[in-house]
Formats: C-alpha cells, structure tokens, sequence
C-alpha cells in the first residue's frame, strides 16, 4: 500500500481515538448535567452542545478559527505564553473532530442516563452512597450500552470529519491530511487508484463501526 | 432513640403541615393516597426539604428551617425501603445488599451480610439477579439491603402493596420478627387498614396533608373515631385469611 495512504489511515485512526477519548470524558459529564440537573442555562448549554449537529461544518471551523486562531481569542493567550498555535498541526485536526462528535455522544449519553429509573437513585442515597458513587455504580453501568453507542458513533463521526478540519488543520500532506481530506486531494489531483482505494477502506470502515453501534443500540433497549 | 418531626411543605394545590415523634415503635402513617404520607418520609429521609420545620433524630438535628440546617440522605443514616423493591438490575442479590453496607469495613460488612441473609432467609438466592427473583424475594432483598448498616431508623413506603395477598402476610410475620431484632423507630406508611391494624404499635391517620388521628390501632379504628373503617376492615380481615 502506498506509503502517503498509509499515513492518511494511521492519522484518521489517531485523531479519531483522541478526539473520542475527549468526547467521551466531556460527553458523559455534560450528559450527566442535563439528563440529572435543574440550573440556569441549561437550555443554552443544550444548544451550544447542539450546534455542531446542525451548523455547516466550515460554519464550525470557523468559530474554531476565531477561538482558537492566532489571533482568536483563546488562540492568542496560547501563541503569548507559548510561542506556539494549534492552527494546521494534527492537533487541529482533534479539535475539530471533537467538537463536531460531541453533540452524538451527548444526546446518546443522555438518552441512556434519562432511562435510569429515578427511583434507584434514591435508594442509592438512602444507602448513604454519594452522588458521584451512584454516578458510577448505578447510573453508568445501567447507561452503559447507550454510552458504547454514543461513543462508536462518535468516533465513526471523528473519523469522517472533513469540513472543519480543513479549516483548522488545512491540507498538508504528511501532516494534516487526513483520510477524508487525502481523499479529496487524490479527487482533486486525478488520482482516482488512490482515491478508490481510501474511499473503499472508508466505507468497510464507517460501516463496521455502524454495525458496532447499531449492536450496541439493540442490545440497550 | 426517638423521631421528632415537624415539617411543611407546599405545593401549589397541597400542603403538608404534619407534625409526629416515634420512639423505638413501629407507627403506622395511614392515609387515603395523596394525603402525604409518602412526602412526609421523603422529608425525614431527606429526598425531599420542606420549606420549614424541624426534624431531630435522638441528638441530631437533620433540618431546622430557623437554623438552616439541612442534611442529605447521605448524612442521615437510615433505612428506606420503597413500594418497588428497586432492587440495582445490573447487581447480583449479594451486590444488592453489600451496596447498603455503606462505611462498613470489610469484616463487619461480610459478618452483617450473613446476619441478615439468615435473619431474611435469603442464602440460597445469593447469586441471582432481580429478574430472576419473585415479588416477595426482592423485597426481602430491599429489607436485608436496607437494614444492613443498622440504620437509626426505618422507612417503609407501603412495601408491601405491590405483593399479592399471601406474600404480605409472610412479609408482615418477616417485619414482625425482625422486629424483635432490631428496636429502632420504624415508619410503615401504609393505606390497608389491616395491613395497619395488625403491624402498628401507633397510627397516626392523614387527611389533606394533616395529622387527624393518633393513637393505638383499636382507638384510631374504633367505630367512633373512624366508622368508615369498620367495613374495610373487616374485608381486608377476610381477605388476608382466604375467606374472600
């Protein structure tokens, strides 16, 4: 297999992987929040997780690029104290991948922690266990299967991000080209062998990891 | 140890304004359903605060709305045992009631497991899940689960309402006889007269969220002060011995 597919598989799988990492650690907390808790603006939490969901991927990349650009506003903190920015680095690519994934494994998570009968969680508390405790004895293990679904479908999403990865992480080859973009270079440039080879790999790919999660969906209802 | 409760709570078409003490006896809460009785333990068990009152627990102070204190149900030390066993689905019968053992190490933990597994007669189901367990075997589970930290006091939310006709009557020799085991304040809230005839030591009655009667059973349900048990008592009477 040609060396730059090769690479363009290997960085699809790493940034995926990462980016999944985050979401699941973000995901199921910002879940917990909104399937358990009554506060203040926890509808506009709901949105501001939502949007990636529905806003057009350069729309997306583009607030990354306002946050976290060299000149955006967190971005510019960062370049100060560090000498160094996220923009075109792999690193972007997992960014990207995470924001757009974390509104799947939210509203998966979520779902799944809405089933836990309230009342278990009651006991839980008259048995003197704590919140976080019940969180993790009770409530996580009953969501467990929603959660496996939430996060196979997050990384399936990671893998395939393209639109907003472009626009922080730009194509560069050897770099930051991964998969998704690869694909659209090959497409680009006339290399239609290579292109035939990552888009077959990329189906067999996406639709194992949908098998997975539709496994995982079943087995949870 | 004694119970003194004195709370409120409102809601916006139902007030809860009950006031109760409960020495180490079993007291019945009985009442026509939404007159509050579940509420009023939800509040003792801390699920739920009033909006003032007080509730003291032998030295302990779990809520004075004057003082603004309030302790979780974690702070409280008790046993709840809800209508539904509520039993955790993912956790074995030994899970279940190990998971009550909360701050337990693990010697006492191992030695008041197998005290209440006998006392509840339950070593044979050790290792089965919920589903695989009958009406009556959960919610002895949900008693054994409840009772295994010795908590200071007992809480039970009509548990045996959901049990046909035989198995409560075995439940209720089980809370007779764990009874003489135990001598901590027990709160049965309950809305089956005889259920509440044959168990309390004291009935406290609820209507709209008051306290209207309080006495011995053969006072509470005399014909004087409540005619309109009479009948229903004697059907529950007749039921529980098959005669229905």
């Amino acid at each position: 297999m040609d060396s730059s597919v090769l690479f363009s598989i290997c960085l699809s799988i790493k940034v995926a992987a990462i980016a999944t990492f985050f979401v699941i650690l973000v995901g199921i907390g910002i879940a917990y929040l909104l399937a358990m808790k009554n506060f203040k603006g926890k509808v506009l939490l709901d949105i501001v997780c939502t949007l990636p969901l529905v806003l057009p991927p350069s729309v997306t990349g583009y607030y990354l690029i306002m946050l976290f650009g060299r000149n955006g506003l967190l971005g510019k903190q960062v370049y100060a104290w560090t000498g160094w920015s996220i923009m075109f680095s792999w690193q972007a690519a997992v960014l990207a991948s995470f924001v757009v994934a974390l509104p799947l494994m939210i509203r998966t998570t979520r779902a799944a922690l809405e089933t836990v009968d309230r009342e278990l969680i009651k006991v839980s508390y008259t048995l003197g266990r704590s919140e976080i405790e019940t969180f993790f004895r009770i409530c996580l293990p009953l969501a467990k299967r929603g959660i496996y679904a939430g996060a196979v479908l997050s990384f399936a999403r990671a893998m395939g991000e393209f639109g907003a990865t472009i626009m922080v992480a730009g194509n560069i080859p050897g770099r930051t080209d991964t998969m998704p973009i690869a694909i659209y270079s090959c497409a680009g440039s006339g290399d239609w062998q290579k292109a035939h080879i990552m888009v077959a790999l990329f189906t067999i790919i996406s639709a194992l990891f949908l098998l997975m999660a539709n496994r995982f969906s079943r087995a949870s209802v | 140890m004694s119970l003194k409760v004195r709370v409120q709570k409102k809601y916006s078409r139902f007030l809860l304004d009950a006031e109760l003490e409960v020495g180490d006896e079993l007291v019945v809460i009985f009442g026509p359903s939404g007159s509050g009785k579940s509420l009023t333990l939800h509040t003792i068990a801390g699920l739920v605060q009033p909006d003032s009152g007080k509730i003291i627990a032998g030295d302990r102070t779990f809520y004075d709305s004057k003082r603004k204190i309030f302790l979780s149900a974690q702070q409280r030390c008790l046993g709840y045992v809800f209508q539904s066993p509520a039993l955790f689905p993912h956790m074995t019968a030994k899970e279940n009631i190990m998971y009550g053992g909360t701050g337990l190490d693990k010697t006492d933990l191992m030695r008041r497991y197998l005290e209440v597994i006998d006392l509840f007669q339950l070593t044979e189901l050790e290792c089965r899940k919920p589903a695989e367990l009958s009406g009556g075997q959960k919610q002895r589970i949900a008693f054994a689960r409840a009772l295994i930290r010795k908590p200071d006091f007992l809480l039970l939310d009509e548990p045996f309402s959901a049990l046909d006709m035989q198995i409560r009557s075995e439940m209720w020799d089980f809370l007779r006889d764990i009874r003489r085991f135990i001598k901590i304040p027990v709160i049965l809230v309950t809305h089956d007269v005889y259920e509440a005839y044959s168990l309390a030591d004291r009935v406290i009655v609820y209507e709209n969220g008051q306290v209207v009667h309080s006495g011995r059973p053969q006072e509470v349900f005399s014909a004087q002060t409540m005619p309109e048990c009479e009948t229903p008592l004697m059907f529950s009477y007749m039921l529980s011995r098959g005669y229905l």
